[in-house]
């Protein structure tokens, strides 16, 4: 019912507990008093007690005096043990509070309390005198060296605070300081979010004025009621921070106008301030804020009715401690209506207006931000804009910026207004970083540009392989363009990439050139597509040393041509056969499979006029000549569709259709005769990609054709193995000669020729055995060779028959005419 | 001798250093500002100092080579910068200036801050303005080789740049400088000022076209890093004035690749003509955020071209032992830190080394994130180098008298080849090269190291942590053992379901590290930048 019962509680409860009692709001309310609200909330969320307030005091209690009853204890909480505390209950209107205050005597220092309140600016701090005072009263006040301290509802500090170390920077700038002097300091300790005192920081507000005047700035308005602050808060990403700092009051026209704040910096030496206006401020104090500076002048035509009318929200003033001249000033004038840029609207328009020393040589720079809300369906946050204004062209210029998420498929759909599909390109990427930039258009609407680019690269679907692949999107609306820029890496080398996707056929197109002789092989884009290295004759080095691309994405149909450093052209094209239905038994589709060609011109002609024996018998004019040399390598075989439905894209494949393995093509020339020979060669190819068939075996375009295996090599001479070589039919005659069969074999890295030849003439028949040209691949240096020769000589009675073989001597004695 | 100070400053612009929109970003910028003025260019004051990565997140409009856009905020934040810098260090201090580099979301530009008294700029380009001798176009004043096409159109900078320079209508005394080269040109002795000159922002395979075109596509022998719209190095070049240089030369290029396709920005290096080239009394220098880890084995090859004649630069942060990568070095040639929500000072006592968990100097706070989504932190970072050319060794070259070079590989990422080492140079960083770390402070010598890694990449310029003491003393003397209770990387609210001791214990893991993420320790650091620093003396 009064103090006085509660006096008796608690006395009792020291009777009984060795002088001991416990705060709580039961006590109170034992004493039929009502606590204040949260009572014991308050306690044990400021003083961290979990189990209400314990004292130990000494003597009895005293009986309370009007509506307070006061006493001493000791007192253990926030790092203190064993303190000496006053205690206060006041009765107000029914509510009981209680006030606490401990002085927290020499060698304290906020560390004592929260352990993690060492390093600056804790450590920097002098204070001496030091209080702590609790209170469950929203309002209250306490005397703290004669001067009256306000209090709010929980944890108040008050001490003394030196204003050596970082202050010592406030001499510049305070008319009568010493670094000798103290001011009481003061405010509020918040550590209600602490689980332990170990476990971070109480946010604080604490403040001290300093009895001094602040010089006056030249140029610029005086300061007063200086005072410093040291402040801990969170910001809404409940990020702490810690600020020291100076604070003034700035005046214009003799007229307080708002708080200036300078943080100290741990070892600055120049102080900058920031104010933020409470009540609006006239476009001329504006001015006058900005050293004089016409900031008007700075608004375009087109953002002048957003200016109409405006607001001041911050303002900056840097001062250099050396020279005591404001160094800087900027501004923030924030717009009240947004300006409708055409169909775009700009947000929270503000004019951002710096001026480097203002009141000197000064650089004067200006710019505007805004917010805006670009294709919403598709950009789900807002656009940062930065426009910038050039006084001398009278242009404005407009970009923005979004960080976010937009996939590809998306952004090509949302800002085409669903014209544009790019379902059939089989791949979707997602960008994270958008840039957009505006240009007015001459009907007045604003035409857009924008990029989206992602973080990192992607694996890029090119056939059966994954390039790693780095694209930015490119939209342009003004040609209504939608594309992907970027490239991507095959054999260690960057492709330069770009696919229109605004076209009805999404092609994607890629260049190369090789730097340095850092040249491509054919493997290298071969493997990266997903296929198996093709067999290609290994001392066949392409060098690559440039190549353009061009992939289908909905037809999976790629075409590369590249020049070799070595060779000629090279062509590779892959390509996914169709999907068909197949009446399998269960009615399955049989899935396309891949499929590869690989062809390169060998820039080789070779003449047969320098062939043993028969090349002098040619009729003048009359040659035979092989030119225009291809090797292809096919994983599977292309038949005739197939190469036409390429050849649109490509006139490189034999119409007639490409056996699976390694290929030749060929241009003969027999005198005016001119046969293309495409056929398969060497027979050992292994090139296999995804689902490639086995290699087909029956490649002979001419199987009745006998090999020329009856010709025995020679004992050192390489000569060809008959076993791979492929015949073509040629029966035609040049003069005394006469050419039954053309093969051709490619092994061991070299080409050969071999031709089935015989010299007639008077009834002698001159079979001409193993008779060929030939050259390695990876050189062009062709050698004719002839193995042997047979005689036919049929006139009337007399046949004469037989063979020589060509040997190769290896004795001195072989070579003795015998 | 020449010191250049280089740094990768994350999205360097106003915001960086001057942000008024509200009280806790002012002082945050302020800060940050502090930061780079007194703790990492005070420390140890450069003759030049670069930064890379100019650039708002708002792209810059124009074309490629024309110089920032003054009244932008990329633009404002350099020229506040410079102004600050001159308020510190002395109005002789200067600047190239910025030119953009790169197109869409690529675009960045590099700012190049000089002592003036030292050195004097020297292009190797032009500031020219280009007469709309194109159909339709639009006069445009850029950056372009010194040429006959080009030499009589030499142009002031817009008026914002034009005093970063010296000149002879400087308003600062000591800066009306009338200094400049002679170009012959044909028999014609042009006089280029200094403040007419600019940077180089292109590079080509055979001859320079000039004037540079503009096409919508790929310009035919143009050296892209690797495509068209990434970033190329910016060079510079400066006369050396100081006593005994000889006038020399110092050709400083700086890089910064894109992240997703570096390691062939950084193969194509070693094929530019102006790094190849050099007279026997100049320098030259690359500076760069090169973004591929040199100890990366898939993708280091990628180096090797720098390092072997025409180029036969010497890679300062060196991961090599010899003729072999060095994991010993790791630690001690990061230069990449995490963010600050995932940086510990943990130590690897106890647990398994990781990205958070670590040794000396590094322990958890350096690497890279990665992952599908960039949200785990990773094992890398040692990204950004210097490579020089014709500076003096401190140490004899290895097998120097050999002529015998051995052939350096051409890998790069994909090729699964490691730096190959050139027999002359292998394990040899450069003298006087330090990371400027103010975590732990530098020399990297507060731990005796078992003689595992070379004083050159332990030794260098001395600069003290910011950290608060105590932290330093910690991380002086091992760092942090790792936390053995609770969940560092979970939620910080009490759990309740375990023992109160141990949640109390798990609290105070919390503190320890959140007391080094905060932004007075670390925080304010990785909020400046997610690079250190380098500096080197040249």
């Amino acid at each position: 019912m009064s103090l006085t019962d509660l006096q008796q509680a608690l006395q009792q409860q020291a009777d009984d507990r060795q002088n001991m009692v416990t705060v709580t709001a039961a006590v109170i309310q034992d004493a039929s008093l009502t606590a204040r609200a949260n009572f014991d909330s308050l306690i044990h969320s400021y003083l961290k007690l979990s189990r209400g307030l314990s004292v130990k005091v000494s003597g009895r209690i005293p009986a309370p005096t009007g509506n307070r009853l006061a006493f001493d204890g000791a007192v253990s909480f926030l790092g203190l043990s064993n303190a000496t505390a006053s205690l206060s209950f006041t009765q107000q209107g029914g509510t009981v509070d209680l006030r606490v205050s401990v002085p927290l005597g020499d060698g304290w220092e906020f560390r004592t309390s929260f352990a993690m309140a060492w390093g600056y600016p804790f450590d920097a701090l002098t204070l001496n005198d030091a209080f702590y005072v609790f209170t469950t009263s929203p309002r209250d006040s306490f005397t703290w060296k004669r001067q009256s301290i306000s209090l709010g509802q929980g944890l108040s500090f008050a001490s003394s605070l030196g204003m050596g170390g970082p202050f010592g920077i406030l001499e510049s700038i305070l008319e009568s300081f010493s670094k000798d002097d103290t001011i009481t300091f003061s405010g509020t300790i918040d550590p209600t979010h602490l689980y332990t005192l170990g476990s971070g920081l109480p946010n604080m507000s604490l403040t001290g004025a300093i009895n001094s005047l602040v010089k006056a700035l030249p140029s610029y308005f005086p300061l007063t009621d200086p005072r410093v602050a040291l402040d801990i808060s969170k910001d809404d990403d409940g990020n702490q921070y810690i600020w020291l700092s100076l604070v003034t009051t700035l005046n214009i026209n003799d007229q307080p106008f708002g708080d200036f704040k300078a943080v100290i910096l741990r070892g600055s030496s120049d102080l900058s301030f920031w104010f933020a206006p409470l009540k609006p401020v006239s476009p001329e104090k504006m001015i006058q804020l900005m050293g004089g500076e016409d900031f008007t002048k700075a608004i375009p035509e087109e953002l002048r009715t957003s200016f109409d009318a405006f607001g001041l929200n911050s303002l900056a003033v840097g001062l250099n401690l050396k020279t005591f001249q404001v160094s800087l000033i900027s501004v923030g004038i924030g717009a009240t209506s947004p300006w409708k840029m055409g169909r775009f609207t700009m947000e929270e328009l503000t004019l951002r207006y710096t001026i480097l020393n203002p009141f000197g040589t000064k650089t004067s720079l200006f710019n505007f931000a805004a917010k805006s809300k670009f294709f919403p369906e598709v950009f789900k946050g807002e656009f940062v804009v930065e426009m910038i204004y050039d006084l001398s062209s009278k242009a404005l210029s407009v970009a923005a910026n979004y960080i976010g998420s937009v996939s590809l498929s998306d952004l090509v759909k949302g800002l085409s207004g669903g014209s544009v599909d790019i379902t059939d390109i089989g791949f979707d990427i997602t960008f994270d970083d958008f840039g957009v930039s505006f240009n007015k258009g001459g009907n007045g609407e604003y035409d857009y540009s924008l990029y989206g680019s992602a973080k990192a690269s992607f694996p890029l679907p090119i056939l059966g392989g994954n390039l790693t692949a780095s694209f930015s999107a490119s939209v342009d609306s003004a040609t209504r363009s939608y594309k992907l820029i970027g490239g991507f890496q095959i054999g260690g080398s960057y492709f330069q990439a770009e696919a229109d996707l605004g076209q009805s056929q999404k092609l994607l197109t890629a260049s190369w050139n090789a730097l340095g002789g850092q040249y491509l092989g054919a493997s290298d884009i071969i493997t990266e597509l997903g296929f198996s290295a093709p067999d290609i004759p290994s001392d066949l080095d392409l060098g690559l040393k440039s190549a353009s691309m061009t992939y289908d994405f909905a037809n999976t149909i790629l075409v590369l041509t590249a020049e070799s450093v070595n060779y000629g052209k090279a062509v590779f094209v892959g390509r996914k056969t169709p999907t068909q239905q197949v009446q399998n038994g269960q009615g399955a589709n049989h899935k396309g499979k891949w499929q590869f060609a690989f062809a390169l011109d060998i820039h080789a002609d070779i003449n047969l006029s320098n062939l043993p024996l028969v090349g002098k018998e040619f009729p003048p004019g009359q040659t035979i000549s092989v030119d225009d040399l291809q090797i292809m390598v096919a994983s599977k075989p292309f038949d005739r569709d197939a190469v036409t439905s390429l050849n649109g894209l490509l006139a490189q494949l034999p119409a007639d259709g490409l056996e699976q393995g390694l290929s030749l093509s060929t241009s003969m020339h027999f005198g005016d005769s001119n046969e293309t020979l495409s056929l398969p060669v060497g027979g050992q190819s292994q090139a296999a990609g995804n689902g490639a068939a086995p290699p087909s075996t029956d490649t002979t375009p001419d199987a009745t054709t006998p090999a020329p295996d009856s010709v025995a090599p020679a004992a050192t001479v390489p000569a060809p193995s008959s076993t791979s070589a492929k015949w073509f039919k040629v029966q035609k005659s040049f003069g005394p000669v006469s050419f039954e069969k053309v093969g051709v074999q490619c092994q061991d890295g070299a080409l050969r020729f071999l031709l089935d030849a015989a010299l007639s003439t008077a009834g002698l028949t001159l079979s001409l055995d193993g008779l060929s040209v030939g050259s390695p691949l990876n050189k062009f240096d062709p050698t004719f060779n002839l193995q042997g020769l047979g005689i036919d000589y049929r006139r009337g009675p007399v046949e004469i028959g037989g063979a020589f073989l060509r040997t190769q001597a290896t004795t001195p004695e072989a070579l003795t005419p015998n | 001798m020449t010191r250049i100070l280089y740094w990768n400053i994350e999205n360097f612009s106003l915001n960086k250093i001057f942000n008024n929109f509200n009280g806790l970003a002012f002082g945050l910028s302020l800060d940050r500002q502090f930061h780079i003025l007194h703790e990492v260019m005070g420390q140890n004051v450069p003759d030049i100092f670069v930064i890379v990565e100019v650039y708002s997140r708002i792209k810059e409009v124009g074309l490629e080579g024309t110089v920032l856009k003054a009244n932008g905020n990329a633009g404002k934040g350099v020229l506040l910068l410079h102004d600050r810098i001159r308020k510190v260090y002395g109005n002789e201090w200067c600047l190239v200036p910025p030119l953009n580099l790169g197109c869409e979301g690529y675009r960045e530009a590099v700012a190049v801050f000089y002592n003036s008294e030292k050195l004097q700029f020297d292009g190797p380009y032009i500031w020219c303005q280009e007469p709309p001798i194109r159909p339709g176009a639009i006069a445009t004043d850029w950056s372009q080789p010194i040429h006959e096409h080009t030499i009589n159109n030499r142009t002031n900078y817009p008026c914002q740049w034009q005093n970063v320079m010296p000149n002879p209508h400087h308003p600062n005394p000591n800066l009306k400088l009338n200094r400049g080269r002679r170009v012959d040109m044909g028999g014609v002795v042009h006089s280029v000022p200094e403040w007419q000159f600019a940077g180089q922002w292109q590079y080509y395979k055979n001859e320079t076209p000039v004037p540079s075109p503009i096409v919508a596509g790929d310009i035919p022998n143009r050296i892209y890093f690797p495509g068209r719209d990434n970033r190329s190095p910016f060079l510079t070049q400066f006369i050396d004035l100081t006593n005994g240089a000889n006038n020399r030369i110092i050709k400083l290029f700086a890089v910064h690749t894109s992240p997703d396709t570096a390691a062939q920005a950084v193969r194509k290096l070693a094929n530019v003509q102006e790094i190849q080239d050099i007279n026997a009394n100049d320098v030259s220098v690359i500076v760069g955020d090169f973004n591929v880890d040199t100890f990366n084995m898939d993708q280091n090859g990628a180096y090797a071209g720098l390092l072997v004649p025409p180029c036969d630069y010497t890679m300062a942060l060196d991961p090599r032992d010899g003729d072999h990568v060095n994991p010993d070095r790791h630690p001690y040639c990061l230069t990449h830190l995490l963010p600050t929500d995932q940086a510990t000072p943990f130590n690897a006592n106890g647990v398994w080394t990781d990205a958070q968990h670590n040794e000396y100097p590094r322990y958890g706070y350096m690497g890279s994130m990665g992952g599908e989504n960039f949200e785990v932190p990773v094992n890398t970072g040692a990204i950004d180098n210097v490579f020089t050319r014709n500076i003096p060794s401190k140490r004899p070259r290895k097998d120097q008298e050999e002529e015998e070079v051995a052939e350096a590989g051409t890998g790069a990422d994909g090729g699964g080849q490691e730096i190959e080492a050139d027999g002359a140079m292998a394990g040899g960083p450069a003298p006087n090269i330090s990371i400027v770390n103010t975590v732990t402070g530098k020399p990297y010598n507060a731990i005796p190291d078992p003689n595992r890694v070379i004083a050159e990449l332990r030794e260098g310029l001395a600069y003290n942590s910011t950290l608060d003491q105590e932290l330093i003393n910690q991380l002086q003397n091992g760092g942090f053992d790792p936390p053995q209770v609770g969940d560092p990387g979970g939620a910080r609210e009490a759990k309740g379901d375990i023992p109160e001791e141990e949640e109390e214990e798990r609290q105070k893991a919390f503190a320890a590290f959140e007391n080094f993420r905060a932004w007075r320790n670390f925080g304010r650091i990785r909020s400046t930048s997610d690079h250190l620093a380098l500096i080197i003396e040249v």
